[in-house]
């Protein structure tokens, strides 16, 4: 007794010990982390401290187990050195799923902390944004102070509710600024440009910071005196300098050249200094180190700006008639973003979104009403957010599978175990061992091998991790790839789930073990199927994975897309998958009944007697057959998903862009332009589009978004799906010849109660300076009635939805489609219509490349093309999520079905030794016996391989389901890549039967004495 | 007082799957005294093994008593019949696989019994090395079994049954698998053994040369016991002989008589009045062929 307990000590120091090592080791992985991570640290010890006590518990009940079933002790001695061979197979299949399972944490665990690092990267603005719209400047500095102590208000009440807001919010900056334009020589081209120049004006840290990034001039002092801020670019295509009067309009009409002829829309400027933008400085807040290039901060989308002090540019303002001040103010609040929870994402947002609430409440508190909140790093991390519930549904998707497998392929090498133990532990009973203390010893094995195999799996982990990094390109970022990073909380939910996944296939082993069986049992043959296909263990899978894809697909649900996915989605799926997997083995029998008919047929003797043992041992070959079409089904849904994912995504960003490149806020005026790009030989066509959202600010606010297109290039260049639509695009477009007639939007037109040919009467905010030379308005803005006609119905239209500016809009939204003359029909602010060029590329050219020499002609406006716009590709941040999951489990599928029919070879001729020395004695050759057990193997992968491409292909239409849930349009076909199948099958084939091939042929070779005296 | 006396015994086999009840054993009455070595014959399914199984506490049977020394066996738990096979029985299997474990040395095979006795390591080693002299595997004490002969792996068995010092010793057809010299030096072990340790030996057999060299003979048909004799007087009685007749015509006749007689593959079955007699038939006298000189 006093032995036993010794024992139970020193194994618990031992683990204490180790455990203290792997925690320290951690600790300090954890330490060296990314600033950017300070938060997440003190989460991590949150974690560690609930995890210790969870280590706590376990370890003690693992003693009591131990000390209640103590007497087993005596008996470990021998017991021992009889089975640890068969301790060390189970201990490494147990090391494998802990391997299997930390490998997937990590990933998890990484692409969590990290890419919300890479995020913030490439989304520079970390603030939040108040806009004010046609505001009254005034032309004195009181009024900045006022409105900017509106925005320190809002952030005194939420610091109430918020415990570290001082922390949070670094800064505070207002401006504002109002659309202008100039006019310039461009010495390059040789010719007069009207880029836009809007006029911005501050003060506080950002006429500090201006006034030491001037590169060339003085700081502005006087009224009618601004800096110029400008790219290179721009610098050296205009003849703006320093000292030079420029002349500034402000826009009254969509076409630049009315406002040119009206003096009351104009004024003339001082350039005191020029300020390069891209060479200078960003702008620093407070003293966190953090900081924004200007050119994003002010948002010059045409790379230039004239920027004054409050009061001077105010001044500015006033001089120009129409204007009277109005500009739009933006109170830009300067977020932390390094004290960002990326685990804890969701209340991250909430508390942003308390401090946007309060904004608000403080700006209506003082009677500005007509606000609008930009919250680029809410919509960023909503977008995190809804990127990694992605990736986790697709690692939950492709990891459930892997763990199942990895667990039965373990619970099947501990069966091999449990034969061979089952004769010790049988003499053992007979020489009066009670089964409480072989349930102690094994209790005690379990926690030795268990310790290990947790030990190693979980460090084993890392390395499979990081070759599958290496292997699948996941955690590649654009160019920048992230090492395989590990945190303490990941390496404790990976020791969680690894203890979990232990307990489990442990206590199979153990119940297994001491299961009371008669010794007369020995060597009989399993001719049945498994035990549970006599409780329909199969069909009621099938059943409640139905169940459970109609409660994923109720109504109800569709609020919590993500979760219902990962959590109810997912699980159905695998459940309905493995109830088909298992109820296909029923086919089993008949199938090899039929094989051996027919290899009877063919004359081909030895198969024909080989292909009778599946029916002779149903059990085990039913077994077998079950993990193997499970991987063979994994390996085709990890074929077909991505590929019909990866077009999904191809699709989705033709329908988001819109064509191959397009360019954002194009100078459409600019003839010359339009034409050296069309002159490009990369270049097949170009159109021009123009976007224009018509608001109506009643009592609900509806937005009316009518893409306006030129019928004839639209329908050479524009991306246009056939399913699109009803009608051929050619035959809707030409419908647009009468004014006003538009396309509408096929799931709109119940909303809108109207049909097709009929006409609609809507109302709209119209928007023109000239509006305020009519006595006695002095309003640019008025509600205006329009009637349109709605002459077709289109389902999906590329770029419309997708474009609209919908941050924190509310209300409805119709959209439209309309030919150009509609333009002639409206009064616009130029702010709300964006103009874009479509353009497409010829045939055999690379986007890409094209986009790039694009590029050099183009000055002015964003160029995209579709290339990057793909949501997933293989070397862009999404991608990690999608190949990263589907490579690692391709890799892990592959692997296992290699493995688990080499286990299975090996089981099954380690059995079938005697049979094998006694055929061997009758004079059958080594090359028949390979012949034999191969033909066994081939026909199992033949019956395997049929089934799992009819389950695969099943699987991954209902992956696709699930992962397109919250995406649907466009909508997607299963694309199937026959030649990648057939490619990995075969090679999956090949390496299989190489897998059986080995303990064939190692059996055969045997010497038959041996085998017949060992296995007496 | 006999040391094991069995009344009324029965045993019935139910089978999961077809719910089938086979009776192995109905009604055995038997006694054996205290240090007596006696086998039990009879054909394949009579209930040899299934009374040994009962006997060594490794099934339970369906009613009737059994008591052994001062326990009654037929009342035991689970727990009861563990701490008997502990302390009071020792086994061996005609299969040797089932008598040890096949991956450690007989050593330490034969110390498992005395492990579970909680016995120290000294004494159990020492213990060990006697009973393996005893039955002449010293020098190979630590060998694994693969490494020995049938017969030596059999006297291993034998050792390890005996390592615990039970009071009763059962061996189901422990010489089956072994020519008869081996088969005979076993059985001069097992004798020896069973006379200097004084325990009580119940072995089944088909051979009833090896039956021969027992106490007592015990006959079972169809799970009852159809005869019992002192095989001494079956030796010294040699007109009167009781031979097992199966249900299908065969008969059993001892291995001594065929040899004494030099009866040949066929006999001759005359009928009598008062039975049938057996005899040999007469060897007809072999042509030869004149040689020609």
């Amino acid at each position: 007794m006093k032995k036993g307990n010794a024992v139970v000590s020193n194994s618990r120091r031992y683990i204490t010990q180790n455990l203290f090592i792997l925690t320290r080791t951690f600790y300090r992985l954890m330490t060296d982390s990314d600033p950017l991570q300070e938060k997440t640290n003190k989460a991590v010890l949150w974690s560690m401290l609930l995890f210790l006590p969870i280590l706590m518990i376990l370890v003690p009940i693992l003693d009591i187990f131990l000390i209640f079933f103590l007497p087993g002790l005596h008996i470990f001695k021998p017991l021992f050195k009889a089975g640890w061979k068969y301790g060390l197979i189970s201990s490494i299949g147990v090391t494998l799923a802990v391997a299997i399972i930390t490998q997937y944490v990590f990933f998890i665990y990484s692409y969590q902390y990290q890419a919300f690092g890479l995020y913030l990267s490439e989304e520079p603005r970390s603030y939040i944004q108040m806009e004010l719209d046609y505001s009254y400047i005034i032309p004195s500095p009181s009024q900045y102070f006022s409105i900017d102590g509106f925005a320190n208000d809002a952030l005194f009440f939420a610091g109430k509710e918020i415990e570290d807001l001082d922390q949070r919010i670094l800064d505070t900056e207002l401006y504002f600024k109002r659309a202008t334009f100039t006019q310039t020589y461009d010495p390059v081209e040789n010719e007069n440009t009207l880029p836009n120049m809007p006029l911005i004006g501050t003060e506080g840290g950002l006429r500090s910071h201006l006034s030491l990034q001037i590169s060339n001039g003085t700081i502005p002092t006087e009224d009618f005196e601004a800096l110029a801020l400008v790219t290179r670019e721009f610098y050296n295509h205009s003849s703006i300098r320093v000292n030079s009067t420029i002349p500034l309009y402000v826009p009254i009409a969509l076409d630049k050249r009315a406002s040119l002829q009206s003096p009351a829309a104009q004024t003339e400027l001082n350039i005191t200094g020029i300020v390069i933008i891209d060479e200078v400085r960003d702008y620093t807040f407070g003293n966190s180190g953090l900081s924004i290039p200007l050119d994003v901060l002010f948002e010059l989308e045409g790379g230039a700006a004239v920027v004054s002090w409050w009061k001077e540019a105010a001044s500015v303002l006033h001089d120009i008639a129409v204007t009277g001040g109005l500009a739009t103010l933006y109170e830009d609040l300067f977020y932390d973003v390094r004290l960002i929870n990326a685990f804890n994402i969701q209340s991250e947002i909430n508390i942003l979104k308390l401090i946007i609430e309060e904004l608000k409440q403080s700006y209506v508190t003082f009677g500005i009403t007509e606000l609008r909140v930009n919250s680029y790093l809410v919509n960023l991390m909503e977008n995190f957010r809804d990127e990694y519930n992605l990736y986790q549904t697709f690692m939950f998707a492709f990891l459930s599978p892997i763990i199942v497998l990895t667990i039965i392929l373990t619970v099947y090498a501990a069966n091999l175990v449990r034969k061979k133990r089952d004769r010790q532990l049988t003499i053992l009973t007979e020489r009066g061992t009670r089964r409480r203390e072989i349930g102690s010893y094994l209790a005690l094995e379990a926690l030795i091998t268990g310790t290990i195999s947790l030990f190693f799996g979980t460090f084993l982990g890392v390395p499979i991790a990081a070759l599958l990094t290496k292997s699948s390109g996941f955690l590649s970022f654009g160019n920048t790839t992230i090492p395989l990073k590990l945190e303490l909380s990941s390496v404790i939910i990976a020791l969680l789930g690894s203890v979990g996944a232990i307990i489990l296939i442990q206590l199979f082993n153990t119940i297994t073990l001491l299961k009371k069986r008669d010794i007369e049992d020995y060597g009989r043959i399993e001719k049945s199927l498994p035990i549970y296909y006599k409780y329909f263990v199969d069909l009621i899978l099938i059943a409640f994975g139905i169940v459970t894809w109609f409660i994923f697909k109720m109504p109800a649900l569709s609020n919590y897309q993500d979760q219902s996915a990962k959590f109810i989605g997912i699980p159905s799926i695998v459940l309905m998958l493995f109830g088909l997997i298992l109820f296909v083995q029923r086919l089993l029998p008949l199938f090899a009944r039929g094989l051996a008919r027919i290899t009877s047929k063919l004359k081909m003797d030895i198969p024909s007697l080989s292909v009778r043992e599946i029916s002779r041992y149903q059990k085990s070959f039913a077994r077998s057959s079950v993990i193997i079409c499970l991987s063979f089904s994994l390996v085709i849904s990890t074929i077909v998903v991505p590929s019909t994912y990866q077009d999904f995504n191809t699709d989705g960003a033709y329908y988001d862009l819109g064509a191959d490149i397009v360019i954002r806020s194009f100078p459409i005026e600019n003839e010359n332009l339009k034409q050296n790009i069309r002159n490009l030989t990369e270049v097949e066509s170009i159109t021009v589009v123009r976007f224009i959202n018509l608001h109506d600010e009643g009592d609900t606010t509806v937005t009316y978004s009518v893409l306006a297109i030129n019928r004839t290039s639209f329908v050479d260049t524009a991306y246009f799906r056939s399913d699109f639509s009803d009608v051929e695009l050619k035959d809707m477009l030409e419908l647009l010849d009468t004014p006003l007639s538009v396309l509408v939007q096929q799931d709109e037109l119940n909303i809108l109660d109207d049909q097709v040919g009929e006409e609609k009467s809507i109302t709209y905010t119209a928007y023109s300076e000239e509006f305020r030379l009519i006595p006695p308005i002095t309003d640019p803005t008025m509600d205006l009635n329009l009637t349109i006609s709605l002459v077709e119905k289109y389902k999906y239209w590329p770029n419309l939805v997708s474009s609209i500016s919908i941050s924190n809009a509310l209300g409805s939204f119709y959209h439209f489609v309309a030919d150009f003359s509609f333009l002639e029909h409206i009064y616009v602010s130029p702010l709300d219509v964006i103009d874009y060029l479509y353009i497409k590329v010829a045939e055999g050219y690379d986007i890409e490349t094209t986009a790039e020499r694009i590029g050099t002609i183009v000055t002015t406006g964003l160029i995209y093309n579709v290339e990057d716009e793909i949501y997933v590709k293989p070397d862009s941040p999404r991608s990690s999520i999608l190949y990263s999951a589907i490579n690692s489990t391709l890799i892990m599928s592959f692997a296992i079905n290699v493995i688990i029919l080499a286990l299975f070879a090996s089981i099954q001729l380690i059995d079938k030794s005697k049979e094998i020395a006694t055929m061997k004695a009758i004079g059958i050759s080594g090359g028949q016996l390979i012949k034999y057990y191969l033909s066994v193997y081939i026909a199992l992968l033949a019956f395997t391989t049929i089934l799992g491409i009819i389950i695969g292909y099943i699987a991954s239409a209902m992956l696709m389901g699930v992962l397109t849930f919250t995406r649907n349009i466009p909508p997607y076909f299963l694309t199937i890549p026959v030649r990648q199948i057939l490619t990995v099958i075969g090679l999956l084939l090949g390496a299989a039967i190489l897998g059986a091939t080995i303990p064939t042929i190692t059996s055969t070779r045997q010497e038959i004495g041996t085998e017949l005296r060992q296995s007496a | 007082m006999s040391f094991i006396e069995i009344r009324d015994l029965m045993k019935i086999y139910q089978t999961k799957e077809t719910n089938v009840r086979v009776p192995a054993l109905r009604g055995i009455e038997l006694d054996v005294n205290e240090g007596e070595f006696i086998s039990i014959i009879g054909p394949s399914g009579s209930g040899k093994t299934t009374l040994l199984l009962v006997l060594a506490g490794m099934t339970t049977p369906s009613a009737g008593q059994i008591r052994i020394g001062d326990v009654r066996l037929d009342q035991f738990s689970e727990e009861d019949r563990s701490m008997y096979r502990r302390h009071k029985v020792g086994t061996l299997w005609q299969i040797p696989n089932r008598n040890l474990i096949w991956e450690i040395s007989i050593l330490e095979n034969v110390e498992i019994p005395m492990r579970l006795l909680g016995i120290p390591r000294e004494e159990r080693v020492k213990r060990a090395h006697e009973l393996l002299s005893e039955v002449s595997l010293d020098h190979r004490i630590h060998h694994k079994p693969s490494q020995l002969s049938g017969g030596e792996v059999q006297r291993a068995g034998l050792a390890c049954a005996l390592a615990h010092q039970p009071y009763l010793l059962l061996a189901d057809e422990p010489t089956g698998e072994l020519d008869s010299k081996t088969a005979g030096e076993l059985l001069r072990y097992f004798q020896h053994l069973n006379e200097t340790h004084g325990i009580t030996a119940i072995m089944v057999t088909h051979d009833f040369d090896v039956a021969k060299s027992t106490d007592k003979l015990i006959q079972i048909v169809d799970g009852r016991i159809s005869g019992f004799s002192r095989t001494q007087d079956l030796k010294t009685i040699r007109d009167v002989h009781k031979v097992y007749l199966d249900s299908y015509g065969n008969i059993q006749l001892p291995r001594y008589l065929l040899e004494t007689l030099e009866v040949q593959k066929e006999v001759l079955v005359e009928e009598k009045d008062e039975g049938i007699l057996l005899s040999q038939e007469k060897e007809k006298p072999k042509k030869t062929k004149n040689k020609k000189t």
